[in-house]
C-alpha cells in the first residue's frame, strides 16, 4: 500500500471494487452484551435480529471519479462506506482498494475530554501522518478548519460544526487517496462547503477518488460525476450524476404524493 | 429473521450490472489490496509500525496532562506505591512480624521490590482493560491496526515503571539490611523487557475481554486483587505458609510470582534460580505471543457501532 502522501494511481485506474457485496450484521437487543447474558437459557434474552445493510451490490470506481450515493434513510449507504473503509466486516463478496480509504463519517472521530490539539495529534497518526508532518502543517489545519482560538480547549467546547471541520481538515491534511465523506448529518456552513468542496476538486485534480453521501441533491450535484442510488441494500441505479439524480428526485416526490394522499384521502378534502 | 421484502423501485433507468471483473483481479490490477478481511500478518505489522508515533503521541500527552492537573500530578504516581509500600510493611513487618516467623530475611527490601514490580503488570492490566472502550470512537472512524491502542497503553505503563525502577533501588540500598549495589542490578533490564512483553500480551487479552463483555471492567479490581496475593508479594511463596506442597508448586507457576521472583533475585541477595528465569521466559513469550493472537482475531470487530 502506498505511503499517505502521495497518490500513486494513475488515471482510469480501479480505485475501489465492490463485487457482489452483503453486509449483514447482528444487534442484539440488549446494547452492550452482559456476561451474564452469555449464561442465560431463556433464548428470547439472546436474541439479535438480522439487518441485511446491503445486499449484493456491485460497482467499480475508478481516480478521478467523484462518485455520489443516494438513497433513503437506512437503505445501507453509511454501511457501505464504512464497509469500504474496513471499519464493518463483509459477509460475503469482495472488496477492493487501492489504498486505505480515510472515511469523514457520521460517528465522530475525536475524543471530546482532550483538546483540539490532541486530537489532531492522536486523529492525525492514527491515520498514518507522521508526527514531523502534522506538526508542521498544524496551524494549516487549524486555519482551514476555522478553530483558532478553540485549538487548545477541550473538544467539548466546540460545537458540532466545528467539530466535522476540524476533522475534515485532519483527514484532508496529507491527501488521501481515496476519500469518503458521509454528509448525512450536515454540519458545515455555506463558506466552509466552498472550501471543502474545493479541496475534493483539488484531490480529484490529482487522480484521488471521493465518494460522497449526502442528502442535499445540490451538494451531489456540485461535485459529482456519477451517482450510486441505494435502496433498502441494493444498488438501483449506477449513472451519471444528472440522470440518477433526476430519477431519485421523482421517485421521492413520487413517494411524498402518494403518502400525503393516503393521509388525507379526496374524499376528506 | 430478515425484514420483509420490498418491492424494487422503479427508476426508469436501466438496472445497474455487474461489471465484467477479469480473473485474475490482482494479477491485472496489483495496486489493489482486498479491504476488509483480516491483514497477513507481515502487513498488520508493516501497518503497526507506520503508526508507531501513535503509540507515542498518547503517553506523551497524558504524562503532559497529569502535569497540568495537579501539582503532586506526576509524584502520585511514585507516592502510591509508596505509600502502599508502608502501610504493608505496617501489617505485615511490624504487626504480625512476618519476618521472624516466616522465614523470611529482610522483609523491607522483600516488600519493595514485590510492590513496585507488581505494580506494573496490575496497571498495564487495567490500562489494557480500558483501551479499546475508551478509544471507540477513533477505532470506530479510522482503520488502523487496533493493536496500536494496547501497545500505547503499555509505552505508558513502561514509561512510569522506568521512573520508579531507580527510586525503588535507592530505596532498597537505603533501608536497614538492604544489599548494596552489585551487578546483579543489571539483570533488572533482563526483568523489564520480559514483563513488557507479559504485559503487552495479558493486556490485549483483557482488551478484547473487556470489549465483548463490558462487566469485565467491574470485575477486573477483584480479580487483580486475588491475583497480588496469589503472586508471592506479601508473603513468600513456600510450604512454611501454605502447608499444601501442590498448591505452592502451582502458585509458583503463576506468571506474575515468576516476574517478581526474577526481580527480587536480581535485585536482593538471592541466588539466580535458572527454573524461574527458564519459566519467566516462557511465560512472557507465550504470553505476548497469545495474547496477540487472540486480540487479532477479533480485529474487524473493534469497529462495529
Amino acid at each position: 500500500m502506498s505511503e499517505l502522501a502521495t497518490v500513486s494511481v494513475a488515471a482510469g485506474d480501479p480505485t475501489v471494487v465492490v463485487d457482489r457485496v452483503d453486509i449483514t450484521y447482528r444487534i442484539y437487543a440488549d446494547s452492550a452484551p452482559r456476561l451474564r447474558k452469555a449464561f442465560v437459557r431463556d433464548r428470547r434474552q439472546r436474541e439479535h435480529r438480522s439487518v441485511e445493510a446491503v445486499r449484493d451490490v456491485s460497482f467499480v470506481a475508478r481516480s478521478g471519479e467523484a462518485v455520489g450515493i443516494v438513497g433513503h434513510n437506512g437503505s445501507g449507504k453509511s454501511t457501505l462506506l464504512r464497509g469500504i473503509a474496513g471499519l464493518v466486516p463483509i459477509t460475503t463478496g469482495d472488496i477492493y482498494a487501492s489504498s486505505i480509504p480515510v472515511l469523514l463519517g457520521v460517528a465522530a472521530a475525536l475524543e471530546p475530554d482532550l483538546s483540539g490539539r490532541r486530537n489532531v495529534l492522536l486523529g492525525g497518526t492514527a491515520l498514518g501522518i507522521p508526527r514531523a508532518e502534522l506538526e508542521k502543517r498544524f496551524d494549516e489545519i487549524v486555519e482551514f478548519a476555522g478553530v483558532e482560538e478553540f485549538i487548545d480547549l477541550p473538544l467539548r467546547a466546540f460545537s458540532s460544526g466545528m467539530r466535522s471541520r476540524l476533522q475534515f481538515a485532519i483527514a484532508t491534511a496529507v491527501t488521501p487517496e481515496i476519500l469518503m465523506v458521509d454528509e448525512s448529518l450536515s454540519t458545515g456552513d455555506a463558506e466552509f462547503k466552498e472550501r471543502s468542496d474545493d479541496r475534493i476538486r483539488g484531490m480529484l485534480a490529482e487522480a484521488g477518488s471521493v465518494f460522497l453521501v449526502s442528502h442535499s441533491m445540490r451538494s451531489i450535484r456540485d461535485v459529482c460525476t456519477r451517482v450510486l442510488w441505494l435502496d433498502h441494500g441494493r444498488l438501483v441505479a449506477d449513472g451519471n450524476t444528472d440522470e440518477v439524480v433526476d430519477a431519485y428526485e421523482r421517485y421521492m416526490g413520487d413517494l411524498k404524493r402518494k403518502r400525503k394522499q393516503r393521509k388525507h384521502p379526496p374524499e376528506q378534502r | 429473521m430478515t425484514p420483509p421484502d420490498h418491492p424494487r423501485p422503479d427508476t426508469g433507468l436501466p438496472e445497474p450490472q455487474r461489471p465484467d471483473l477479469p480473473h485474475d483481479l490482482r494479477g491485472r490490477w496489483p495496486h489493489l489490496r482486498r479491504v476488509g478481511i483480516r491483514l497477513p500478518l507481515r502487513e498488520y505489522l508493516r501497518e503497526l509500525w507506520r503508526r508507531r508515533e501513535f503509540a507515542i503521541t498518547v503517553p506523551l500527552g497524558e504524562l503532559k496532562a497529569q502535569n497540568q492537573d495537579s501539582a503532586l500530578g506526576q509524584v502520585w504516581h511514585l507516592l502510591n506505591p509508596l505509600l502502599l509500600i508502608a502501610v504493608y510493611y505496617l501489617i505485615f513487618g511490624v504487626m504480625l512480624q512476618v519476618e521472624d516467623r516466616r522465614g523470611v530475611d529482610n522483609y523491607l527490601p522483600f516488600l519493595i521490590v514485590g510492590v513496585i514490580v507488581f505494580n506494573y503488570t496490575r496497571s498495564s492490566i487495567q490500562a489494557g482493560a480500558r483501551m479499546i472502550v475508551k478509544n471507540r470512537k477513533l477505532v470506530q472512524s479510522i482503520n488502523f491496526p487496533r493493536a496500536i491502542l494496547p501497545l500505547s497503553a503499555i509505552v505508558s505503563e513502561a514509561i512510569a515503571h522506568l521512573y520508579a525502577l531507580p527510586i525503588m533501588l535507592v530505596l532498597v540500598s537505603l533501608v536497614r539490611g538492604g544489599p548494596p549495589p552489585q551487578w546483579t542490578w543489571l539483570l533488572l533490564v533482563v526483568v523489564f523487557v520480559l514483563q513488557s512483553m507479559f504485559n503487552l500480551g495479558i493486556s490485549m487479552v483483557v482488551a478484547r475481554l473487556s470489549f465483548h463483555f463490558r462487566d469485565v471492567q467491574q470485575l477486573l479490581p477483584f480479580i487483580l486483587r486475588l491475583y497480588f496475593y496469589s503472586s508471592g508479594v506479601l508473603i513468600p511463596i513456600n510450604t512454611d505458609i501454605i502447608p499444601n506442597p501442590t498448591l505452592v508448586t502451582i502458585l509458583q507457576l503463576n506468571p506474575a510470582y515468576l516476574l517478581v521472583e526474577m526481580a527480587r533475585e536480581a535485585v536482593l541477595v538471592g541466588p539466580l534460580d535458572p527454573q524461574v528465569w527458564l519459566l519467566g521466559t516462557l511465560w512472557s513469550v507465550a504470553m505476548l505471543v497469545g495474547g496477540f493472537w487472540y486480540f487479532r482475531a477479533a480485529e474487524n470487530e473493534y469497529g462495529r457501532v
